[in-house]
């Protein structure tokens, strides 16, 4: 720690800083443009040079650009009183020779690097009178607006693209005057950290296309710091909204979980609220009708109906939410779960309880090796750009996945032998077979063998594709290399942003319980929040369908389960309430509403009207809740106390373990999704448009095809997923035939389906088909 | 004095290694390989090289900063991207004696413990790469390279590496991200490339006419060297004329030989009837020097007596059959294409510079652009990530201060009123670069 002057004010810095991230921190007004917290220093822009005093007598003070200078203490720098302002000046001149001053037709316009570095500059009249060079603007799909002469090439756009999340489909081209930021062609960008550009970018070159759909100045929105609800990494995101909508979302900075940036699903998906089929208004059996009535409908239902209720909330839902719901289920003697399927809670919490000192995304990101099962970026996508860091520091990752997933690309560009791919039944023998010992390399790849002792490996697994057995095979993997005193971190993606939250309260509302007792057609009334039991997991809930007289549905997309609901309520986003949500790594995180959507309720909402809660007395509550559960004393919801999950989900690791089919004839169905693919966001209609697999259509690997003997001629149908014998469901697409698509990155004996194609056919992830089950139909014509 | 590059060039071919060898090729290394690397460094420190690639910096200083204990691998980068307009000279030993070129990198990198020489040469020589390719292969097969030469427990490989193109992969950072395959922009100094280059290894880049003296001069001693120069300088130096002259060429003379003797007795003199303005000693990126300057003798110090520097001894000429305005433009033109784009003072910067040189040309030009001019000069000149817009500057720089009565003139006369110019030349100086 030292201190230098930047024009005779003080400024202390930490060693290792240079001078203008020393003085931004210091709150000084320095100028800059291709400095970038993240991304470091370039020296491209030349706008931070200031005047450096001479240290001796006869000296001549000297211009330093400072963010590639070393802060040295006792240092003197000019900046507004030397002659760095005359060359900042020339900086700002130089760019406007070909910038083409739009600001009023410009987005960024009034939240612009640009325009604020001009006015700090001091420059103001141009003297270049030629012709400016100019572009084509390249379309760059339906998030991103490229408006190339606005460009000052400061090069943050490619040094975060192409270095910082290692995508290679945009770039920097040409030379001189001419340079341009660019895709080698037309279209979306591949990477799912796209929407970065927008902020990165001090200029309008890059700009949120969502946005500009429906747009506001910038100042003109409500803001709020929030938690993002897409997954299980909670990133602090800033939504802006103005007149009963949401206009964008912007990553907020915090140094606890996400930093600086957000993926392309916690700044798109969250536009799933403008959906046009979005539930806005109540309905009691398709009528519109007002929310006071709908709730005095369900009240007299719920009244009717005591003791033979059900409750599903869903992961995806925050804390408030569940013990709103839990409050009215206990209030009507009934029961609530916040899992839809006893498979995804005794997975979610198995992964929590298997979980070892969790590594939150900057751990992750300064570890020394990566072990990664399953398909990460897909699930939890700011993970996966933690690792992605790693992979840059030229760390060794290891990868074990089923799907197609983008982080494996990566890996394999590199490092092919770093891949496995394997169907996911087949995953815990295999990852016993990772030898953690430096002597028996017969024993299968002897992983991290040139790690010296004392080092970190981090070790991620997606707990919505692995059995039980595999989480337990990763856990021991651990103890492997702890014994070789290594250190290791173990975490799990989870399935649903409050999935922890959600675990927490399943011990005390399990629900194998609820799913029993609709079963053996002891509930008549279902209300479902979040959740889409008739859609996404019909194999276990669509037979009882027939049983439940009234169902009531609290939601906020347009879900096969709403489709068919008596009665609806429309439900406030995340963006649009208030809440606690608790991630991955157990960190507690309340969020608060951005903006208010006229007509939407909350689960709070609902336990005032049903049950007369206070919505105050419904807080203390909770919040004495919360503390007894977690044990923590003076809880807060800023995000910075974890709780220790190993002692929250003790014993629930071994429950209901499932045996392992490693039945040679069968094939695995896996999930083929996308960074865009998760609960919500895959209703947010811009994003939702770049999709890149197919519906009904199957893919798999070539060596499974010629397995099955199909081809481009035969179409497979999967037949019935449960036991005809035992409630029979029908989905339309259980008697149809899909065509193949024949993929690499699919495992061997996988056939990978989309979720829309999983909710055709009734089947779930991970089941296993047994190949006498399948059958292969010759195309017509 | 003897010639040393150019000692094998009156052959009707480049000569092969046998050619090479009888004709007293790779005999120096006797004289190297096995001896103290220490000493052998004193010897070219105590010598007087300097770097020919335009700098003129001590070779033998810069290569002992090299750090005793520096991780291996270390690396020797030859820089053969000659792209300064106006210079050949390196050229000629590509073309003409590959042999000398491998010679010199052995010898050099076996001072530094080079694991691996890459030889960097500028796309456009395809031919000669290939002959040096050629020539690298047979030194292989002469086991002059590769595993243990010469039983000094030391190994060696050269990577001939063509360039895919730009005047800026010949900055030397530049060069390197351009052999590791990266867009050629140059890199933030420090780390300097003695300390971190390729891949993070330490690398010597040296200009290919500074490695090709190494040999010698270790071989034959430093008192023969130093008196191979004249007027003060040591050694020779391989001088290029181009321009209006009646014998342009290249000349290896001492260096130090006056800018008189070069022009008028080994170039010829002008045309006839032409009459020298001035001229730029040492390709495009240096200053001007006038008629006046001719007796200054061209070594490291004496153009810079004269606010010159001798770059790389490439003397383009300029007659009276020309504007030196537009000869100016002509030089902007050059550099705009060529800046990489990587800061704003270079990228935008310059096209301004030439917009403002444009306007005496047209005629669009008052008293106060003239100051513009300098002070877009001023700006850029120090305030650059790398040293390509300050060469790029030098010759605007100088010229505004030795023809200054020329802008004036422009500025009176409503335009360029010489005979050469038309505004055909206006359309071509304006026309959108490719």
């Amino acid at each position: 720690m030292g201190k230098f002057y930047i024009d005779d004010q003080e400024v202390n810095f930490e060693p290792g800083q240079n001078v203008l991230q020393a003085a931004l921190k210091a709150g000084i007004n320095a100028p800059y443009f291709c400095y970038h917290e993240a991304l470091g220093s370039a020296g491209a822009c030349r706008m931070c040079t200031m005047e450096l005093e001479p240290t001796k007598e006869g000296e001549n003070s000297r211009l330093v650009v400072t963010c590639l200078q070393a802060a040295q203490d006792g240092q003197r720098y000019r900046l507004n009183k030397g002659i760095g302002d005359h060359v900042r000046q020339g900086v700002v001149e130089y760019y406007m020779t070909r910038h083409p001053h739009d600001c009023p037709v410009c987005d960024e316009a009034g939240d612009c690097q640009l325009q604020d570095m001009t006015i700090l500059s001091h420059h103001t009249y141009r003297r270049f009178k030629g012709a400016k060079r100019t572009y084509m603007d390249q379309p760059m799909g339906p998030l991103i607006y490229n408006t190339a002469n606005r460009c000052i090439t400061c090069y943050r756009c490619t040094r975060f693209y192409q270095d910082y999340a290692l995508g290679d489909d945009f770039g920097v081209y040409a030379s001189g005057n001419r340079t341009t930021f660019r895709r080698s062609e037309e279209g979306h960008f591949d990477s799912p950290f796209s929407g970065n550009l927008i902020d990165v970018c001090p200029t309008g070159t890059f700009t949120d296309k969502v946005f500009r759909r429906k747009f506001s100045r910038t100042w003109q929105l409500e803001k709020n710091e929030s938690i993002c609800g897409h997954c299980s990494v909670g990133c602090h995101t800033e939504p802006g909204g103005r007149d009963n909508s949401l206009r964008r979302v912007h990553p907020f900075p915090n140094t606890k979980v996400n930093a600086h940036f957000i993926c392309d699903r916690g700044r798109f998906g969250e536009h799933f609220s403008e959906a046009n089929d979005r539930p806005l208004s109540a309905q009691i059996n398709g009528v519109v009708v007002d929310n006071q009535k709908a709730l005095d409908h369900i009240k007299d239902i719920l009244t009717k109906s005591a003791g033979r209720i059900g409750i599903l909330s869903s992961p995806d839902e925050d804390v408030s939410c569940h013990y709103a719901l839990a409050n009215i289920a206990e209030h009507f003697n009934g029961l609530f779960s916040p899992f839809v399927m006893p498979q995804t809670e005794d997975r979610t919490a198995a992964a929590l309880a298997l979980s070892r000192n969790t590594p939150s995304l900057t751990d992750i990101e300064t570890a020394d090796g990566a072990i990664i099962v399953g398909a990460l970026t897909e699930t939890a996508p700011m993970m996966d750009l933690a690792v992605r860091q790693l992979i840059k520091a030229g760390k060794t990752v290891h990868m074990l996945h089923a799907s197609p997933t983008l982080l494996a690309d990566i890996v394999r560009k590199q490092h092919p032998d770093q891949i496995h791919q394997a169907a996911p039944k087949n995953w815990a023998q295999i990852i016993s077979s990772f030898d953690a010992s430096h002597e028996a390399e017969e024993m299968g790849p002897n992983l991290f063998a040139n790690l010296d002792t004392g080092k970190r490996i981090i070790i991620l697994g997606v707990a919505v594709e692995m059995d039980i057995a595999s989480m337990h095979a990763l856990h021991d993997l651990c103890q492997a290399f702890e014994n070789k005193q290594l250190t290791v971190q173990l975490g799990f993606a989870l399935n649903g942003a409050n999935a922890t939250g959600s675990a927490m309260i399943s011990a005390q509302y399990p629900s194998k319980q609820l799913l029993d007792a609709v079963r053996k057609k002891e509930i008549d009334t279902l209300m479902v929040c979040g959740a889409d039991p008739f859609g996404f997991g019909a194999a276990d809930w669509l037979p009882a369908r027939e049983h439940i007289k009234q169902l009531i549905v609290f939601d906020n997309v347009n879900s096969p389960t709403l489709q068919i609901a008596d009665v609806i309520l429309p439900h406030a986003t995340w963006s649009e309430r208030r809440g606690i949500s608790i991630n991955y790594e157990g960190r507690i995180q309340g969020f608060n509403h951005a903006y208010q959507r006229a007509g939407t309720l909350t689960a709070v909402n609902l336990a005032t009207a049903l049950i007369g809660i206070s919505a105050n007395n419904f807080y203390e509550q909770q919040h004495n809740n919360i503390e007894t559960l977690t044990g923590l004393n003076e809880l807060h919801y800023n995000g910075c106390q974890c709780l220790n999950l190993h002692t929250q989900f003790e014993g629930r690791a071994e429950a209901n373990q499932v045996s392992i089919d490693t039945n040679k004839d069968s094939v695995q169905v896996v999930r083929l999704t996308w960074h865009g693919g998760s609960n919500k966001a895959s209703y947010a209609t811009a994003l939702a448009s770049i999709k890149p697999w197919k519906d009904n259509i199957i893919y798999l690997h070539p060596d499974t095809a010629k397995r099955l003997q199909l081809n481009a001629e035969t179409k497979l149908k999967l037949g019935n997923p449960t036991n005809a014998n035992d409630n029979p469901i029908n989905r339309s697409g259980m008697d149809q035939a899909f065509p193949i698509i024949l993929n690499d990155n699919v495992a061997v004996d996988c056939l990978a389906l989309t979720r829309t194609t999983l909710h055709h056919v009734g089947h779930l992830v991970n089941a296993i088909i047994p190949i006498d089950k399948l059958s292969i139909i010759a195309k017509e014509g | 004095m003897d010639k040393i590059l150019s000692r094998n060039f009156h052959h009707p071919h480049p000569l092969n290694i046998d050619e090479y060898q009888q004709a007293g090729g790779y005999r120096s290394l006797d004289s190297i390989i096995g001896q103290p690397r220490k000493e052998l460094l004193a010897t070219l420190k105590n010598s007087g090289l300097r770097g020919c690639g335009g700098a003129g910096f001590s070779t033998g200083l810069k290569w002992s900063f090299k750090a005793p204990d520096a991780p291996h691998p270390v690396y020797l980068v030859v820089n053969l991207d000659e792209a300064e307009p106006g210079s050949f000279k390196d050229r000629q030993v590509l073309y003409r004696d590959p042999h000398t070129i491998i010679e010199g990198v052995i010898a050099s990198s076996y001072i530094l413990e080079a694991d691996k020489a890459f030889i960097f040469i500028r796309g456009e020589y395809r031919k000669g790469a290939q002959g040096l390719e050629a020539a690298v292969n047979e030194a292989k097969a002469a086991g002059l390279l590769g595993y243990n030469i010469r039983n000094s427990g030391w190994n060696l490989e050269i990577d001939v590496h063509l360039s895919a193109g730009r005047y800026i992969c010949g900055e030397e950072t530049a060069l390197l991200n351009a052999i590791e395959g990266y867009r050629a922009n140059p890199r933030a100094k420090p780390p300097f490339p003695i300390a971190k280059g390729l891949w993070g290894s330490p690398t010597i880049v040296n200009n290919v006419e500074t490695i090709c003296h190494v040999p010698f001069i270790l071989h034959k001693g430093i008192e023969w060297f130093q008196n191979q120069g004249t007027n003060g300088a040591y050694g020779s130096h391989i001088f290029q004329v181009s321009g209006p002259v009646k014998n342009p060429g290249f000349f290896e003379l001492p260096l130090g030989t006056t800018a008189r003797e070069i022009i008028y007795e080994h170039a010829g003199g002008l045309l006839e009837g032409r009459e020298l303005i001035g001229f730029l000693p040492g390709g495009a990126s240096t200053q001007f020097m006038l008629p006046k300057d001719l007796d200054i003798p061209m070594h490291w110090d004496g153009p810079p007596t004269v606010g010159a520097r001798l770059g790389t001894g490439g003397i383009i000429v300029m007659d009276d059959s020309l504007c030196p305005i537009d000869f100016m433009i002509n030089l902007m033109q050059f550099f705009t294409r060529e800046s990489c784009g990587f800061c704003t003072p270079c990228r935008d910067g310059l096209p301004f510079v030439k917009y403002q040189l444009e306007k005496f040309e047209t005629g669009e030009a008052d008293m106060t652009d003239i100051d513009t001019l300098r002070e877009l000069c001023d700006i850029i000149y120090p305030n650059t990530f790398c040293a390509f817009a300050p060469g790029a500057l030098m010759p605007i720089k100088s010229g505004m201060d030795k023809f200054e009565t020329l802008f004036h003139q422009h500025i009176d006369n409503h335009g360029c009123t010489h005979p050469s110019h038309t505004p055909s030349t206006d359309a071509i100086n304006n026309k959108v670069d490719c």
